[in-house]
């Protein structure tokens, strides 16, 4: 279970979350912990599969078939699928990087069941494969009408060049045309495997006994050790790129960044700290929200992280807002100073002590909810953050000092060199 | 089904409100009243140290006058602006502090402000809503800073193409009653709107007698009954009772509105009159909404998107409200697709549904599914809370209406859903609108 002890004077989080893990001789690892909060369950198989092991030609093909995943198995059509998913009142949602189901944690060896139908046996069946694909054609053009969308995947695209990330997850309407169901095959057999995924799951419900279903349905799934596309480390830009799009919007969106960090990165909890003192804390208490919202009524959704996006690829230092024409010039220099003020002057004692507090404190929310626990579980084991990582996280954050802070933001914050993207009337 | 509420800052975007109401509250629910008429009720769930704090005020944009629309939300927007007690930013601050979180939202018939805090400390929250309640300061500097960023998040709202749809549907939908305007305003009152009368407002409407507050988490119920007797125990009952607003008249007729707008996809948006939440026929409609687009296995799914393949998104919603609310579908053509192509098999198959009625086999899998989908908002102590004040805000007969949902909703008949459909489905009920590309 959750079970959440309070030890009090220990430097600890106080919580303790009881992980039980198996890995599997053919590289699957499987995690699980109970909660009792609801009867409920929730199972998340998260693959390293995306934009990284897509050929420029094919790109969408990995979004394309974690939309197909469920449009048939070896056992059952896509109707069928669909009629018993949510004829128990669960649902399934399958993606470009793996599957998650939410069902009563009674019903925990049918779930177990079905996602491993949809990860190992999918037909992937011409028929389903097309409409898919017509829907997610549908969905680039439906997108263009959204302006934060349309300015995001032109944001990315300048700040990752011809690095996969610099595409959009669906591709382009031409390279999702072309994408055929015999390639969709070949790429789930080629990039489905074991050593490429993690299982968890969290519920109420004991958990060997759900790393008994687990293993029993997915402990024949072979492995391959599959090579993927040479794929270059994204470049760092030598100047600023600026691009104005004509968009007959109200408001002007802007995005201003550069490439950021691996989650692995050891700057990644200064960093942390230092997103949540510049443009990412709670409510409006970072600078930037503080100063473009609060203070001077510019927007009404501002911000800026480093850390959000840091995976296993290089993330973005991104800072966006959605601002009335007009009046983007002086959002611009609002990030520009904060930027550089935060790589010259540490932050102030008071400053520290608030965001430390917020980090160390709200620690216990990742720990509500079954399919947020389940993530949480396969963000720990993917970036290999330990066992012990809920009772060490606070010790992690309070080491870092306001020196600290500067010389990151120093380190990766360039106001020099930088992506202007505005998209507006 | 839960309104659709105007957050002070923006969460994860859904395309829709989600679906909120619970057959049975498995954990008991303790109610007191304080002598100046605040409502309390106590949930306790002991599986983290947390609490969620959550006050409900009976207030929001049905209350509002005529040249006064946006001030519900408005006004929600200046609670963290600065009270006698707690500066400007001093909340939010506070909040993060306590490694909490916190936000507000607005609807229609409401108003909520929540704190998910350790459960150690979720005093703090109480001091907060306690200042809150009579001593909003409304800084006339304040008041017209926040105003932009109001207009910002109004213009924002308008460059969703979904937003504008809707916008004009419900305005078309109700011609005399206050769900007529949307709960932002409109910009010209929000222009025009002076602190003045937000403090006026503020006055008739916050008071303990107008509020629920509702507790869950783990926290020992005497302890935190005292703490709630400290904090608001000497506010004095004030402000005005809940007005009556005007009874929409009987739509006589089909409506129709087109808004011309840049987005290049044409979107459908029809609206029938519903019924108020927890009516006898509001799990009928619920069921229907469920049957007409719950997963792929749904009848819009399986017959616009999937069988025609007419549709690339099609989804209905069961809004039942505090006075009759809308029932909606809503749908986007495959490109190539003409729309009054979409339209005529969206309605057939609305239509398809009142000549027919579900099977029983369909009746028994979609009722299971809604049973088995409230426990999945059971998981954390926020939902559970939430559920609470909003039936305690809007229902009459409060939480306790919520008690014999599983009962009613075990007893549905195909029969029952044929006659809501025929009751419910008229072509002179509805209201249907196009977002269509300009100069097309």
């Amino acid at each position: 279970m959750v079970k959440a002890q309070v030890n009090r004077g220990k430097r600890s989080s106080g919580l303790h979350l009881r992980i039980h893990r198996r890995e599997l001789a053919n590289g699957l690892i499987l995690l699980a912990v109970r909660n009792r909060t609801a009867p409920t369950l929730a199972i998340s198989c998260s693959l390293m599969v995306g934009r990284m092991e897509e050929a420029p030609e094919q790109a969408g093909i990995s979004y394309l078939v974690g939309e197909s995943l469920d449009e048939g198995t070896s056992k059952w059509t896509g109707d069928e699928l669909a009629s018993l998913v949510e004829g128990y009142g669960g649902s399934l949602v399958t993606t470009g990087s793996g599957a998650a189901i939410r069902m009563a944690a009674e019903d925990a060896g049918l779930a177990v069941k079905i996602l491993s139908e949809v990860i190992l046996r999918p037909t992937l069946p011409k028929d389903g494969v097309r409409r898919m694909r017509e829907l997610a054609l549908a969905e680039i053009q439906s997108e263009r009408d959204e302006p934060r969308t349309v300015a995001s995947i032109s944001f990315q695209r300048l700040v990752y060049g011809e690095h996969p990330y610099g595409r959009p997850s669906k591709g382009s309407l031409e390279t999702m045309a072309a994408i055929t169901p015999a390639q969709c095959r070949n790429f789930h057999r080629k990039w489905y495997v074991p050593s490429r995924a993690i299982i968890a799951g969290s519920g109420d419900l004991d958990p060997q006994e759900l790393l008994d279903l687990l293993e029993k349905a997915f402990g024949s799934w072979k492995d391959k050790k599959p090579k993927g596309p040479k794929v270059e480390e994204p470049r760092e830009l030598d100047g600023i790129l600026k691009e104005n799009l004509i968009y007959p919007s109200n408001q002007v969106q802007v995005f201003l960044g550069h490439l950021g960090i691996k989650r692995t990165d050891p700057d990644f909890y200064k960093l942390l700290v230092m997103d949540h003192v510049l443009g990412s804390g709670p409510g409006f208490t970072s600078r930037i929200s503080r100063k473009l919202r609060d203070e001077q009524g510019l927007a009404y959704t501002v911000g800026a992280s480093i850390t959000h996006s840091a995976g296993t690829e290089r993330g973005m230092f991104s800072a966006y807002i959605g601002t009335s024409p007009g009046q983007e010039e002086r959002a611009i220099q609002g990030f520009l100073r904060e930027i550089k003020a935060i790589r010259k002057q540490a932050p102030s004692r008071k400053e520290m002590e608030d965001v430390k507090a917020y980090l160390t404190g709200s620690f216990v929310w990742a720990l509500e909810r079954n399919s947020n626990l389940a993530r949480f579980l396969i963000r720990m084991e993917r970036f290999q953050l330990g066992a012990d990582y809920i009772e060490r996280y606070p010790e992690i954050i309070r080491k870092v000092s306001a020196q600290d802070v500067r010389e990151v933001a120093q380190k990766h914050l360039h106001p020099d060199r930088y992506v202007l993207l505005r998209l507006g009337p | 089904m839960i309104l659709q509420p105007v957050f002070r800052r923006s969460l994860f975007q859904k395309k829709s409100p989600a679906k909120s109401k619970l057959p049975r509250l498995t954990r008991p629910v303790t109610k007191r009243v304080l002598d100046n008429g605040l409502k309390v009720f106590l949930i306790q769930v002991k599986e983290l140290p947390v609490v969620s704090h959550w006050i409900w005020y009976s207030v929001g944009s049905r209350d509002e006058r005529s040249g006064e629309t946006g001030v519900s939300h408005f006004l929600e927007h200046m609670m963290f602006k600065g009270t006698k007690k707690y500066p400007k930013g001093s909340i939010d601050l506070i909040t993060a502090r306590l490694g909490g979180h916190n936000n507000a939202f607005t609807s229609s018939d409401y108003t909520a402000y929540y704190f998910n805090l350790k459960s150690d400390r979720f005093e703090e929250a109480m001091k907060i809503e306690a200042s809150r309640m009579r001593d909003c300061l409304l800084d006339p500097k304040e008041f017209e800073l926040e105003k932009k960023v109001v207009l910002e998040e109004l213009q924002r709202g308008e460059d969703d193409p979904w937003g504008s749809l809707f916008q004009a549907v419900e305005a078309a939908a109700y011609v005399v009653h206050p769900y007529h305007h949307p709960v932002i305003g409109w910009k010209e009152d929000l222009e025009r709107l002076t602190r003045d009368r937000m403090r006026d407002y503020y006055r008739r409407h916050y008071a303990p007698n107008r509020a629920s507050l509702v507790l869950a988490g783990d926290f020992k119920q005497k302890d935190a009954m005292a703490l709630v007797e400290k904090h608001f125990g000497k506010i004095p009952a004030g402000g005005e009772a809940r007005g009556e607003v005007l009874h929409e008249p009987r739509q006589r007729g089909e409506r129709r509105v087109v808004v011309r707008s840049p987005a290049k996809v044409p979107r459908l948006g029809v609206a029938w009159r519903g019924c108020t939440v927890n009516d006898a026929d509001d799990v009928l409609l619920d069921v229907i909404n469920c049957l007409l687009s719950l997963g792929k296995s749904s009848r819009l799914y399986q017959q616009l998107v999937k069988g025609k393949e007419i549709a690339s998104y099609a989804q209905s919603y069961n809004e039942s409200r505090m006075d009759a609310g809308l029932f909606w579908v809503i749908a986007e053509p495959k490109p190539g697709v003409e729309p009054e192509c979409l339209e005529e098999a969206l309605l057939g198959e609305v239509e398809r549904l009142k000549a027919e009625g579900p099977s029983a086999a369909e009746l028994a899998r979609i009722k299971k599914a809604v049973l088995t989908s409230f426990y999945f908002q059971m998981e954390t102590v926020s939902d559970q809370a939430q559920r609470v004040g909003q039936y305690e805000t809007i229902v009459k007969g409060g939480v306790r209406a919520l008690e014999g949902y599983p009962e009613r909703l075990r007893s549905v008949r195909p029969r029952e859903i044929k006659e809501a459909m025929r009751k419910y489905f008229e072509e002179d009920q509805r209201t249907l609108g196009w977002s269509l590309p300009e100069g097309e």
